[in-house]
């Protein structure tokens, strides 16, 4: 027995996991701590929360050029997870900053809303930080079964049960082929271990052609690329992130995506680096057909957050173009590029949460008119995002996009390239849209109902730093997204 | 004398067979019947291969998808259940107020 | 040379005054001396580097510091001859179209503040020197322009603004491909991966050559515009408000034939030269098709963006003939044209501030009614349709008299293309000033801060019209240097000077 125990600790390496452990031991006393909180008092809630986040950036940044490994290679805090996690926790800080006023205008002011988020933050970290497919799936169904939750979290509401029990639904069936996958790739390798399977492929090449490899490859990615909102895999993205409650789409649209790329490109980069003219073949059709799609559509939308919605579905598409480039500029290029992301689509959520009513009936375009002069720190603050997002410099969209593209002209692929900057260019049409109903269409309403909320408006200003720091100079973080990968 | 290749197969025809149910069926209730079908027919491939490979790793993670499987469970009946009060209806076409 | 940064001081103070001007939001007056007070420091900054003389390579200043350290971007901004022109006719616009947009009423601040912004932008597109930082300032300079369009425009301003932009955009983003292309070339031959112009300028691009040449002229034609992609231009110039026309005509149109000169051409020297009939084909069709655009335009401010692209016409003539005197030419006649066409346009603004109408046909008879008015507007018609002794003459001589050396058949249609204009500009000045004066109550003539505004612009218009040599002085140098750099350009007509 005490042989036993002696066997188990010498792999133990808590500074491995210590992020993710903190996370979920502040998530615990912060469930404990609700019990006895009044109900509908989360100010303090939030407010731990927010500290969470923060102890939690400090010990993860200590794996920065000190990677920790622990767990008999399970899991590993290298740079390329210790990147993530600053953005999982950017994304989950901003979340929280603008959720309490608006769960309370909601009418759910719910203790349990905040440990979710650092649950489900948690889960991103495990994804990112694991290196074997347990471990990797175990984050991604933390993280998804806190989402599930958060999207259904308003109970009463129609819109948000159907969020919830769509997400729930699609969201387990897609976890069934990402299982399978899983066991496939297991029976060819005969481990789950991410680098393990790829040095066994590399021994074993005649194995990388065996149809039960190819097809483990494939069922995996269905569920990732299902996170992600790849088409065409992307059915479920306009209806949850419409009906879930505002902060939690706009962390949806940020925290899995990033972390569903992560665990991509850990398994395909280091792991199925045998199969990677199949997996390049596949991405390419895919990024091409998410960008045309998520562009399209987004077009003919006239709610915001559908808008955004289709919208993230493209540039979902615009970061798969680094992973198939498959080289280190596209590569750190997605790195950086879901960095800035989750600067500019937070800071337009935060705007939209701000300017909802209660039941959020006003989040259209027509509910937007002459927004931009009633309310003109809030006008430019969403002009900001929105150019970002279009991929006009000074911004962090065109640095990412810059360096997306980069990456895929530097491996040969021209014509993905082109396509993409195309696809930005349809891109124009419905962000642009909304400045034009912001700034060009006379004010319907005075819009008093908009009170500038400390949380909400902090994290806009942390995300307009963000986006013109990385926009203007993005030397410092590119360098890190380049040290950051494999 | 049955080898791994058959439990692949029947783990594989059990797969296939879950995967119809979800897209043919409309009872939330019995998709998620379905999904579990599926993520059971999962588990009989890792226990096995793990048999077949002779390493355990397939069997441990067989517990954790039962785990997983029970969380998902609670959570999912949860949302259907609220879903249900509101709605008094359990049918995926019903849930039809957001664009499906 | 001094130490003090000027050039990215003339970067930063217009973007100073933009972040005050949102700031005092509430207090306009303020907003406007601020913003009248930072293009005046604008303008004589610029003039004091006009009066300085350049270095043996033809560089007023040179400023670089690190950026993208990453990339091998740099910041570098750089000043020669055809750049300080550019910048001095940007800061003296800016100048007159604070003067101009004096009385606006509508969010001012918001105003004043996006043509500050705008200012910076322009600028900067003049003096970037890296590829990168120029696309930066390319994209920067039109974002204020749409909002300038789109709320402050009359009549169809939204569908004008969102045109305006996705056209120019476009055009930009296959320039942008066109960069990270020559960019990776470059870098995948000598291994240092830069942006900086001078390093690009000795790449060899091969096959790749006319792609990314067709790339970067893209974006540039269409901002000029030529012929088949200008159709934003009369629709953005007729709903804009009268400073956005101004900018427009006078500063916007030129960074695209800025664009050619300072990169396309000397980038891509080969292909340059291979399309240079095609360039002649495309201004001489603008030419002709514009004028009879504007021949035919009931609505004043229509038929003067017309007028306008057929003028670009004769400017890209004379790059196309890309030899000393039509090079010369061109960029003089851009000056010129910024100038009288810019004057133009803020005549017609002032004019429909009187009337409500810029039709043709609801106006006339404005030589009674409005003489000030009358003579400022017969002066600048008569200088746009290149009357000698006035502005637009001595650019548009130089550009035939360099045309006709090399191509005499080019140089022929264009100067009947000039009997186009002046038929169009008769037929305007005719109808307003001496036609029939419809009933109605009385327009009263110029006000004080509006003659103000224009005398400057009258002042130089003499001055380029009389004594070019004081520009034409810091011209020499870069076009020599221009020529030598894209030496196929001259081989492309033969060789002739």
């Amino acid at each position: 027995m005490e042989n036993l125990v002696q066997l188990a600790m010498q792999n133990v390496n808590f500074a491995a996991i210590m992020p993710s452990l903190v996370l979920c031991c502040f998530g615990m006393a912060i469930l404990l701590i609700n019990v006895f909180m009044p109900r509908g008092k989360t100010t303090s809630a939030s407010l731990i929360s927010i500290i969470a986040l923060l102890v939690t950036a400090v010990v993860s940044l200590q794996g920065w050029n000190n990677p920790q490994f622990g767990f008999a290679g399970h899991v590993a805090l290298d740079n390329f997870a210790t990147f993530f996690n600053m953005t999982f926790l950017l994304a989950a800080g901003l979340t929280i900053l603008m959720s309490d006023d608006y769960l309370r205008r909601e009418g759910y002011p719910i203790g349990e809303y905040y440990p979710l988020i650092l649950f489900s933050t948690a889960g991103a970290m495990w994804m990112a930080s694991g290196t074997d497919l347990m471990t990797i799936f175990l984050g991604l169904e933390v993280l998804s079964i806190s989402l599930y939750i958060l999207a259904g979290m308003f109970r009463h509401q129609l819109q948000s049960n159907e969020a919830g029990l769509k997400y729930f639904l699609l969201g387990a069936f897609s976890t069934g082929f990402l299982l399978y996958g899983i066991a496939l790739l297991y029976g060819v390798a005969g481990t789950t271990n991410v680098a393990d399977i790829g040095l066994y492929l590399s021994a074993h090449p005649a194995m990388i052609g065996n149809p039960m490899t190819v097809a483990g490859m494939l069922l995996m990615s269905i569920g990732f690329l299902f996170k992600i909102a790849a088409a065409p895999f992307h059915m479920w993205t306009p209806d949850v992130y419409q009906g879930a409650p505002t902060p939690v789409t706009a962390f949806m649209s940020a925290g899995p995506k990033a972390a569903a790329f992560a665990a991509l490109m850990r398994i395909f980069i280091l792991g199925l680096a045998g199969l990677q003219s199949e997996w390049t073949s596949l991405l390419w059709g895919l990024a091409i057909l998410t960008m045309i799609i998520g562009n399209v559509t987004a077009i003919y939308q006239t709610n915001l957050k559908r808008m955004l919605a289709y919208s993230s579905i493209a540039h979902a598409g615009y970061a798969l173009v680094g992973l198939v480039a498959a080289n280190a500029v596209g590569v750190s290029g997605i790195l950086f590029y879901m960095l800035a992301y989750t600067f500019m689509n937070l800071g337009a959520f935060a705007v939209l949460v701000l300017a909802g009513k209660k039941g959020e009936e006003n989040l259209t375009l027509e509910g937007f008119s002459g927004f931009g002069f009633k309310r003109p720190f809030l006008g430019v603050a969403m002009t900001i995002f929105l150019l970002s997002l279009m991929g006009i410099p000074p911004t962090a969209g065109f640095a990412g996009k810059f360096y997306i593209f980069a990456g895929a002209i530097k491996s040969g692929y021209i014509w993905l390239a082109i396509i993409g900057v195309l696809n930005s260019a349809v891109s124009l049409y419905y962000y642009l849209r909304v400045i034009v109903y912001m700034y060009f269409k006379d004010p319907q309403e005075d819009y008093s109902w908009v009170s500038m909320h400390t949380g909400a408006v902090v994290s806009i200003v942390i995300a307009i730093v963000g986006v013109l720091y990385l926009g203007i100079i993005p030397g410092k973080i590119m360098e890190m997204a380049k040290l950051a990968i494999f | 004398m049955i080898t791994v290749n058959h439990y692949l197969v029947l783990s594989a025809i059990l797969f296939a067979l879950g995967t119809f149910g979800v897209l043919t069926r409309r009872n939330a209730i019995v998709i998620f019947m379905c999904i579990e079908l599926m993520l059971n027919a999962v588990n009989l491939s890792f226990i096995a291969l793990s048999h077949h490979l002779g390493n355990l790793d397939g069997q441990i993670f067989v517990f954790f998808v039962m785990t997983v499987a029970a969380a998902e469970a609670a959570v999912g009946l949860a949302l259907m259940i609220t879903f249900f009060r509101n709605r008094e209806s359990i049918e995926v076409d019903d849930i039809s107020m957001l664009k499906w | 040379m001094t130490s003090f940064p000027v050039l990215t001081s003339l970067l930063l103070l217009p973007l100073a005054g933009t972040g005050l001007c949102l700031l005092f939001r509430r207090k306009p007056d303020l907003c406007r001396a601020l913003t009248l007070a930072t293009t005046l420091v604008m303008l004589a900054l610029c003039a004091w580097v006009f009066c300085q003389q350049p270095d043996a390579a033809g560089w007023y200043l040179r400023e670089d510091y690190p950026w993208i350290e990453r990339l091998g971007a740099r910041f570098t901004l750089a000043m020669d001859g055809l750049s300080l022109l550019m910048v001095v006719l940007t800061a003296f616009l800016q100048v007159i179209a604070v003067l101009i947009s004096w009385h606006q009423k509508k969010h001012p601040a918001f105003f004043y503040a996006l043509l500050l912004l705008m200012e910076a932008g322009i600028l900067g597109v003049f003096l970037a020197s890296d590829l990168l930082l120029f696309y930066l300032f390319w994209e920067v300079m039109l974002i204020p322009m749409f909002f300038l369009i789109g709320i402050w425009g009359h009549g169809r301003r939204v569908y004008a603004a969102v045109k305006f932009f996705l056209f120019t955009l476009a055009g930009s983003l296959l320039m942008l491909l066109a960069i990270i292309g020559l960019y990776l070339l470059h870098g995948k031959q000598t291994g240092d991966y830069s942006f900086a112009l001078e390093a690009l300028k000795h790449t060899d691009c091969g096959a790749w050559e006319p792609w990314l040449y067709a790339g970067f002229m893209l974006g540039f034609l269409v901002k000029v515009p030529v012929v088949p992609l200008h159709t934003w231009l009369p629709d953005a110039h007729t709903v804009a408000p009268a400073a956005g026309s101004l900018d427009l005509a006078g500063l916007l149109l030129k960074t695209g034939v800025f664009g050619i000169l300072r990169f396309a051409f000397p980038l891509f020297p080969q292909s340059a030269a291979a399309s240079l009939p095609l360039l002649a084909f495309l201004a001489l069709v603008g030419l002709f098709y514009a004028a009879w655009c504007a021949y035919i335009q009931g609505d004043v401010k229509r038929l003067i963006a017309y007028s306008s692209v057929s003028h670009l016409g004769v400017i890209m003539l004379g790059l196309a003939a890309a030899n000393v005197l039509a090079l010369e030419g061109a960029i003089l006649l851009m000056l010129c044209h910024g100038l009288t066409t810019g004057a133009l346009f803020a005549l017609v603004s002032m004019l429909r501030r009187r009337t409500g109408t810029r039709e043709l046909a609801k106006l006339g008879g404005m030589w009674q009614e409005a003489p000030i008015f009358s003579c400022f507007f017969l002066f600048f018609a008569l200088a746009s349709l290149g009357l000698p002794g006035l502005a637009n003459f001595s650019g548009e001589i130089l550009v035939f008299a360099g045309t006709f050396q090399v191509r005499p058949l080019w140089g022929a249609l264009a100067v009947v293309g000039v009997v186009f204009a002046a038929a169009y500009i008769l037929r305007m000045v005719q109808e307003l000033l001496w036609g029939e004066r419809p009933a109605g109550r009385p327009w009263p003539d110029l006000t004080t801060l509006e003659v103000v505004a224009l005398a400057p612009l009258v002042f130089f218009t003499l001055w380029l019209g009389l004594y070019p040599e004081t520009f034409l002085a810091h011209l020499h140098l870069p076009v020599k240097i221009l020529l030598e750099q894209a030496a196929p350009l001259v081989a492309a007509h033969g060789g002739l000077p």
